[in-house]
C-alpha cells in the first residue's frame, strides 16, 4: 500500500534528476538575457572576500572607482543571510563593442584607505564581479597542468617578497620579507558569448573572465578618456612596465608604523574588453564553476555512495537476521503448548522478552528535553528532506543567489508545527504533565540557539569592521530579538498561569471527563458567592 | 517571521499532539523499575553510544568535505543529487544502527533505550564536529579570532542541529521497532 504510494513520487523524482544531468535542463524561473550589439551589460560588485579571514567588505570601503550613485542590486533576502551585498559599479560595457586601455577614473586614497587595502592584501582578499548574474572568474596559473583553473573573482593585489625568501617551504610570508605591495589597478575583462540563433545578431554571456594586472600609470594634466595601449600593456606575471605600488609611506615594512597622514596617493583605474565567441551553450555556463576548476571530478562522489550503499546492505543483513531470529523464537514458544521442562527452561532464559513490563517505562530522566529534542529533531529532518528534493530537481542551485538559504529558513519556519507535534506526541507517550512548557520549550529551543549563534557572530564581525557594515542589520535583528523575547515573556506567563491555551491538551480531556460545568458553579463564580456570603 | 508564522505554528502542531490519542506501550508497565544486569564493557551505554555514531559518520564524511570547500572555501556546491542519495544512506543507516544496538541493550536486560537510542542516532555528530576541527586545522589557514570563531561557532550550529536530526531518526525508528517486537509477543 505504501510502497504503491511511494514508488510513483521516487519514480518522478528520479526521473527529474535525470532529465537535469543530462538535457542540462536550466533553472525554472531563470530566462537567458540575450543582447544585441550596442546593449549595456552591466557590472555588479559583491562582497570583497577572503577565504582566509571569512569576513566580507563591502566593495566601496576601498579606494576604488564609484558611480554616480552607490545602488544596492542586492535581488533576495537569501543573498543578504550569506553576507553578500552587491552594488552597481561605473564600468561600462557595451556588447561587441571592444575597448582598450579605457581610463575609468582617478581616486585618492588616503591613510585608512590605504591601510584596509594592505590589510586586505596581505590576507588575500579578491574582488568579486557579477556580470549577467555569473561570478567572474580569474584563471589561476598553474605550474605542470594542461588545465586551466579557475578561482572566484581576482585579487586585490599582491606584494613582492626578497630574493632569498624560499616560498615553497614557509606558507605564510612574514613581514620583514616583503619588499612592497601593489595593487591591481587594471583589468581585462573577457566576455565569451555564444550566437544562439544562426542569423541573428543576438548574443548570449557565456562565460567572464578577468585578467588583472598592476600599472602605474603616469598621466599629467586632465585625465583622458582612452590611454595609449602601450601603457597597458603587461607582461605574463600580470604586471605592467612599471606596477603601481603602493608609496612607501603609508607603510614601514619594518614597523607598521602609521607615518605622515597628510599624504594622499592617487590610483588611475583602467580597463580593456574583449570579446570571444564560444561554443559553449548557455544552459552549461555555470561547468566551469560548478566543477571546481575540474579539480575534483565525480567519481569521488560515486565511491562514496558505493561506500554507504556497501554499509547500509550490511546492516540490512543484520537487521534482517536479528528480526527472523525473534521471529522465530516467537512462533517456537508461543505456537505450541510448552511442556514443563520448556517452561522452566523459559524462565531460566534471559532475553529481551523478560523486560516487557519495564520496557516502555518513561525515562526517568529529562523525558522533557527528550521530547523537545525529538521535536526539533522532526522538523530539520523534514525540512531537509524538503530541502534536498527541492535542489535535487533543480530550484535551488548556485545560479539563483541565495536561493537555498531562503527555501532553509522558510521551511524551517514552515515546519515548526512538526516540531510541536513531535515534541507533544513524545511528551505526551511519556505521560509527561508539564505540557505547556514543553510547547515553549520546543518553540524555543533550537530556533534560539541558532539565533543566538547569529548573533554572536554577527555582533563580532560587526565590531572587526568597526561599526560600519552592518550596523542597521544588527539593530534590526536586536530590536526583533528584544521584542520577540518580551512577548515569548507573556505567553509564557500567559500559559504558566492558564490563561491562554485552555482549550488544548490534557485540560479538556479532563473537563470533559467531569461533565459541563455551569457558569454559575465555574470556581470563579463560586469564589464571588463565598465572598459575598462572609461580607 | 518566527514570531508570527513559527511560533504559532509550534503551538499548532503541539495541539494537534496532545489532542491525538496517546500511544499506548506494546505491553504495559508494571511493578517497580526492575533492576539492571550489569553489562560487558562493550554494550555499557558510553561505549554503544559512540560506535553507534562511526558508520553513519563514515556515509557523509565525502559530501561533507564538500560542503565544508563550498561553505569556507568560496567554491560551488552543486551535487544535491548526490546529497540526497548520502542523505537517504545517512537516515538508513542511522536507523538501522539503532535499532540493532538497541536489540542487543534489550536482550542484555537494559531496558532504559529511549535516551540511548536518541544519543547512539545523533552521536555522528561528534564525529562530524571532529571532523570540523580537522579540517580547521588543516585545510583552512584562518587567522584572526574572529574568523575562527565564526567557523566554530557556525559548526555547532551545524553539528547541534545534525545530532538532534540524526538523534530523531534513531529514536522514531527504535521506538518503531520496540514497539513491533513487544507488540508481537503474547503477555500472559
Amino acid at each position: 500500500m505504501l510502497a504503491q504510494r511511494v514508488l510513483p513520487v521516487v519514480a518522478a523524482l528520479s526521473v527529474a534528476m535525470l532529465s537535469s544531468s543530462v538535457h542540462g535542463f536550466y533553472l525554472p524561473g531563470v530566462i537567458p538575457t540575450t543582447y544585441y550589439p550596442g546593449d549595456d551589460v552591466e557590472v555588479k560588485m559583491n562582497s570583497v572576500t577572503s577565504v582566509e579571514t571569512h569576513i566580507p567588505f563591502e566593495y566601496y570601503k576601498y579606494p576604488v572607482c564609484e558611480p554616480e550613485k552607490i545602488e544596492t542590486a542586492a535581488e533576495n533576502l537569501g543573498e543578504l543571510l550569506t553576507g553578500s551585498r552587491i552594488y552597481n559599479s561605473p564600468y561600462e560595457i557595451k556588447m561587441g563593442q571592444t575597448e582598450t586601455c579605457k581610463v575609468l577614473c582617478k581616486t585618492d586614497m588616503d591613510i585608512g584607505e590605504a591601510h584596509l587595502l594592505l590589510h586586505s592584501i596581505r590576507a588575500q582578499y579578491s574582488f568579486n564581479w557579477i556580470i549577467d548574474n555569473l561570478p567572474v572568474a580569474a584563471s589561476v596559473n598553474s605550474q605542470g597542468s594542461e588545465y586551466v583553473f579557475y578561482e572566484h573573482g581576482y585579487f586585490i593585489g599582491g606584494y613582492f617578497v626578497t630574493e632569498t625568501t624560499d616560498l615553497e617551504n614557509s606558507k605564510k610570508t612574514d613581514d620583514a620579507s616583503i619588499v612592497s605591495y601593489f595593487v591591481n589597478n587594471h583589468v581585462k575583462i573577457i566576455i565569451k558569448t555564444h550566437q544562439p540563433l544562426v542569423g541573428d545578431a543576438g548574443r548570449r554571456i557565456v562565460g567572464v573572465e578577468v585578467v588583472p594586472a598592476s600599472i602605474k600609470h603616469t598621466v599629467e594634466g586632465d585625465l583622458p578618456e582612452y590611454l595609449p595601449a602601450e601603457a597597458c600593456e603587461f607582461d605574463d606575471e600580470q604586471m605592467g612596465a612599471e606596477p603601481m605600488t603602493i608609496p612607501s609611506f603609508f607603510y614601514d615594512a619594518k614597523t607598521k608604523e602609521l607615518s605622515d597622514p597628510d599624504h594622499i596617493a592617487e590610483i588611475i583605474y583602467t580597463y580593456d574588453v574583449e570579446f570571444r565567441d564560444s561554443d559553449i551553450k548557455w544552459a552549461s555556463r555555470w561547468d566551469v564553476y560548478l566543477s571546481m576548476g575540474g579539480r575534483v571530478d565525480n567519481d569521488v562522489h560515486w565511491f562514496s555512495i558505493v561506500n554507504s550503499v556497501m554499509i547500509v546492505f550490511l546492516l540490512s543483513g543484520m537487521v534482517a537476521i536479528i528480526l527472523l531470529r525473534t521471529l522465530r523464537r516467537d512462533v517456537l514458544y508461543y505456537n505450541r503448548t510448552p511442556t514443563e521442562e520448556e517452561r522452566e527452561e523459559e524462565r531460566e532464559e534471559s532475553g529481551w522478552k523478560l523486560i516487557h513490563a519495564h520496557v516502555f517505562r518513561p525515562p526517568r530522566q529529562w523525558p522533557m528535553l527528550l521530547s523537545v529534542f525529538v521535536g526539533s529533531g522532526a522538523q530539520l529532518f523534514f525540512m531537509a528532506v524538503a530541502l534536498l528534493i527541492f535542489s535535487a530537481v533543480g530550484f535551488l542551485s548556485p545560479a539563483n543567489r541565495g536561493s537555498l538559504m531562503i527555501a532553509c529558513v522558510a521551511f524551517f519556519v514552515m515546519l515548526s508545527c512538526a516540531a510541536g507535534y513531535g515534541a507533544a506526541v513524545t511528551y505526551k507517550m511519556f505521560d509527561g504533565e508539564q505540557w505547556q512548557r514543553t510547547t515553549v520549550a520546543t518553540a524555543i529551543g533550537f530556533p534560539g540557539f541558532a539565533f543566538a549563534i547569529f548573533f554572536i557572530v554577527n555582533t563580532a564581525l560587526w565590531y572587526v569592521r568597526g561599526c560600519v557594515f552592518s550596523l542597521s542589520r544588527l539593530m534590526l535583528l536586536s530590536a526583533v530579538f528584544f521584542v520577540a523575547g518580551n512577548v515569548v515573556l507573556i505567553v509564557v506567563r500567559c500559559v504558566l498561569q492558564g490563561c491562554a491555551f485552555r482549550g488544548c491538551g490534557p485540560v479538556r480531556l479532563h473537563v470533559r471527563h467531569r461533565g459541563h460545568v455551569a457558569g454559575y458553579l465555574s470556581p470563579a463564580h463560586v469564589r464571588r458567592g463565598l465572598h459575598g456570603l462572609q461580607a | 517571521m518566527w514570531l508570527g508564522i513559527s511560533l504559532p505554528l509550534t503551538f499548532v502542531g503541539a495541539y494537534m499532539g496532545y489532542k491525538r490519542d496517546k500511544i499506548e506501550p506494546a505491553t504495559a508497565v508494571v511493578g517497580v523499575p526492575a533492576e539492571i544486569p550489569p553489562s560487558q564493557w562493550y554494550l555499557s551505554p558510553f561505549v554503544t553510544i559512540l560506535v553507534g555514531g562511526v558508520l553513519p559518520f563514515g556515509v557523509v564524511f565525502v559530501e561533507l568535505f564538500f560542503i565544508l570547500s563550498s561553505l569556507w572555501l568560496d567554491q560551488f556546491y552543486y551535487v544535491f543529487g548526490f546529497l540526497f542519495l548520502v542523505f537517504i544512506m545517512l537516515t538508513l543507516v542511522c536507523a538501522e544502527l539503532t535499532i540493532v544496538l538497541t536489540y542487543f541493550q534489550l536482550c542484555n536486560e537494559d531496558y532504559r533505550f529511549w535516551w540511548r537510542s536518541f544519543l547512539t542516532g545523533g552521536s555522528c555528530a561528534l564525529y562530524i564536529w571532529l571532523y570540523c576541527l580537522y579540517y580547521f586545522v588543516t585545510k583552512l589557514e584562518v587567522v584572526t579570532f574572529v574568523s575562527g570563531l565564526t567557523y566554530f561557532l557556525y559548526m555547532y550550529l551545524l553539528c547541534a542541529g545534525l545530532f538532534i536530526m540524526t538523534g530523531f531518526v534513531g529514536f522514531v525508528c527504535t521506538a518503531h521497532f520496540v514497539h513491533a517486537i513487544y507488540g508481537s509477543l503474547r503477555v500472559d
